[in-house]
């Protein structure tokens, strides 16, 4: 574990197969550890270069004359013996393999990645890949990396086995304005195992979300055993790559990896005490939501919405999940009755039916927030600004020069409106230690106009583009909420 | 485990039934009351000890199939029945019939699976779901990664898509799910114990008119 930490919070790191060229993975790598503002020393490796974007080279890494932590690799597979034998002369804590062509490709490839693993085994030092884009630590500001990703310090951990499906991750949480803690892309796992890189983020204090992306573990038996470790300590959040026979095809030539019965894959994940997801999307949303989110105490959720169809769909998606939309208790009802307009639904998902200005708006969330039956609430209808400025920006009427005022009114009032709803989403939810998850189609895309969203991602939370997506992360937070009380801990 | 060890000198790749039972009766699956018998003789006087109706099948380690090769013949209600079944079997069997198997005849209509597979990944786990023919049809069965506990065991009974089969239905009792968890539970201990078993298959794992598991036919597979 202490090889790990020195790994992703190196004091110095080398670029084996640095390179000038800009085409070439060598230079990005080296680009991205000086983008990322790495603050330890950085040593290209490069035969013929004097130096590459300023940074002198050295021609070996015996070369270099003080110690180096991390040793990232980037040249031809046929020189790649030769570059683990000198990292593991400079007894480096850990290695990263970029370079492609090998168990991925062929019994060959096979056979030389166990060769080398042998050897780095022996020598105590970590491995990562063979095929894979790098690694990145917001926290150290290590960026390792060939991918072109650099986001903010935050809670959420990455392991995954395919490159681009972790850089699609990670750009998702950057687009939502979310923080990243490591991103581990292990492709090949020829060496370091994933249930080692595991144990590792269940013991970093920098990560209290593990998201992982999986085609197929080494050792399914150790993985299982890993992930008991770790859900007890924070939640994962699993996607499984080749679950039909076309993707399981498609598995063996990505990554090498054998995806195995798939069923039972499952099976042993939720038993383990992770949450499964079943596509990117949901892998996204569950990950964000454990990050943003406290852990509801019980499956009985409160729907509060604007509008009645989406009310509908979120009382459809909680109740296929099995989340219980519980009858609003008498006082609760008589209570929402004096700020609500007459034509309310009077039933959970409360339907506000298009009534009230902020007071009706903020006041039955809170109500239903409070209700000490609930364990959590999805507020759908939040993003009114963005659809007054669609209307403003359209209608013959309001663009007329002498309905400036009008337009004021609308495009400020409905700002105003999300603004209220948004503070009080974040405030329900901090004082009362509940989720509290907003859907909305308009203000799930972030943008400058989207006043709730600038609100709620400073508080790390995003908004739901479907009645459905929301649910579904509420479920998510339900599942976790009760394997832990399953298990004592909460 | 004796009779593993002896299938295993004898290199054997699977246990009897009969033997199939007695393993899974240590590990706390309720089985079928039975004995082996050698000849026509002794399976009517086990019969009439154990009590009519009776189920009568063909045992022998090449008697894999029973039901296909026909050497099957339930509900006997007589000392005559028997003996005639027994002549039947021992037609269709021919040599490959060691001796019969002399079993109480369970009552029931609901069908479940229980097993063990090993996976090639996680290792022993349990399997659980509709038995007979609807294990094949709607493949409605789940697993548990070995050892399991009780509270997994129920949890797998809920997992099912038909879990109302567990339920009080049609003047049936509901199942007893405590034994049910033991015997699920039993599988996944074999299973971790004894690493020269492949596969266990319980099918049917019959629940009988008071609600009880038993298991009807068993099949242990070694590795």
């Amino acid at each position: 574990m202490e090889r790990l930490r020195r790994m992703f919070y190196p004091e110095s790191v080398a670029v084996v197969g640095a390179s000038a060229n800009p085409q070439k993975w060598g230079f990005s790598a080296l680009h991205n550890l000086l983008q990322g503002k790495f603050p330890g020393k950085i040593y290209p490796v490069n035969l013929s270069r004097d130096q590459i974007l300023g940074v002198p080279c050295y021609k070996t890494l015996g070369e270099i004359p003080g110690k180096v932590d991390l040793v990232m690799i980037i040249v031809p597979p046929e020189n790649l013996t030769q570059a683990i034998d000198d990292t593991i002369r400079k007894r480096a804590a850990g290695v990263v393999v970029l370079t492609a062509g090998l168990g991925e490709v062929s019994e060959d490839g096979k056979q030389k990645e166990a060769e080398l693993a042998a050897k780095l085994g022996a020598a105590g030092v970590e491995g990562l890949g063979p095929n894979c884009q790098g690694i990145f630590c917001t926290q150290s500001r290590l960026f390792a990396q060939y991918v072109f990703l650099f986001p903010e310090a935050g809670k959420i951990s990455l392991l995954s086995q395919s490159g681009n499906v972790g850089a699609s991750t990670v750009g998702s949480c950057l687009f939502h304005g979310v923080g990243f803690g490591k991103f581990i892309n292990y492709g090949n796992e020829a060496m370091t195992p994933v249930h080692e890189l595991l144990d590792y983020l269940t013991l970093d204090p920098d990560t209290s979300v593990i998201a992982i992306y999986i085609e197929g573990p080494k050792d399914g038996r150790a993985f299982f055993e890993a992930l008991g470790r770790a859900t007890v300590k924070k939640p994962v959040v699993i996607l499984k790559g080749g679950i039909t026979e076309a993707g399981s095809r498609a598995v063996s030539s990505h990554t090498g990896a054998m995806s195995g019965r798939n069923e039972i894959f499952f099976s042993a994940c939720e038993q383990a005490g992770a949450i499964v997801t079943p596509n990117l999307d949901e892998f996204f949303f569950a990950m964000v939501t454990f990050a943003g989110q406290p852990i509801p105490k019980s499956n009985k959720i409160g729907v509060v919405t604007w509008g009645g169809g989406w009310g509908v769909l979120a009382a459809d998606e909680c109740a296929r999940c099995g989340l219980d939309l519980a009858p609003l208790p008498e006082d609760l009802s008589k209570s929402l009755g004096e700020v609500l307009a007459s034509r309310w639904s009077r039933n959970n998902p409360v339907d506000l039916a298009t009534s009230g200005g902020n007071r009706a708006l903020t006041k039955s969330l809170e109500l239903v927030a409070k209700d000490p039956l609930y364990a959590g609430v999805i507020h759908i209808g939040i993003g009114i600004a963005l659809g007054a400025k669609a209307m403003v920006d359209q209608s013959f009427f309001l663009n007329a020069p002498e309905q400036a005022g009008l337009r004021e009114l609308f495009i400020k009032g409905s700002a105003k409106v999300d603004e209220y709803i948004a503070n009080a989403v974040i405030r329900l939810s901090h004082e009362l230690d509940k989720p509290v998850l907003v859907g909305s189609d308009l203000a799930s895309v972030p943008g400058p106009d989207n006043v709730a969203w600038r609100i709620l991602k400073q508080d790390g939370r995003v908004i739901y583009p479907t009645p459905n997506s929301a649910a579904r992360a509420m479920n998510c937070l339900v599942k976790y909420g009760s394997f832990l009380r399953r298990k004592g801990l909460m | 485990m004796e009779v593993i060890d002896k299938a295993v000198r004898e290199k054997r790749k699977n246990l009897t039934e009969f033997e199939s039972k007695q393993l899974l009766s240590q590990y706390g699956v309720p089985v079928t009351r039975e004995s082996l018998v050698k000849n026509a003789k002794q399976a009517v006087a086990f019969a009439e000890e154990m009590g009519y109706p009776v189920v009568l099948k063909g045992s022998g380690p090449e008697l894999m199939h029973k039901t296909e090769l026909e050497v099957v013949r339930l509900n006997l209600k007589n000392a005559r029945e028997v003996r005639q079944a027994f002549k039947e079997i021992k037609a269709r069997a021919g040599k490959k019939l060691k001796g019969c198997l002399v079993q109480e005849m369970v009552k029931g209509r609901r069908e479940l699976v229980a097993g063990l597979v090993r996976d090639p990944q996680f290792g022993p786990c349990v399997m659980f779901g509709l038995g007979g023919i609807y294990t094949e049809i709607l493949r409605d069965v789940c697993f548990r990664v070995a050892p399991i506990t009780e509270e997994d065991a129920l949890d797998m009974m809920n997992e099912i898509r038909g879990k109302k089969i567990l339920d009080a239905f049609r003047g049936m009792p509901p199942a007893d799910k405590k034994l049910l968890a033991q015997a699920l539970v039993g599988l996944g201990k074999l299973g971790v114990e004894n690493s020269s078993v492949k596969e266990v298959d319980i099918n049917p794992l019959l629940l009988s008119l008071e609600g009880k598991p038993v298991a009807v036919d068993a099949l242990v597979i070694l590795a």
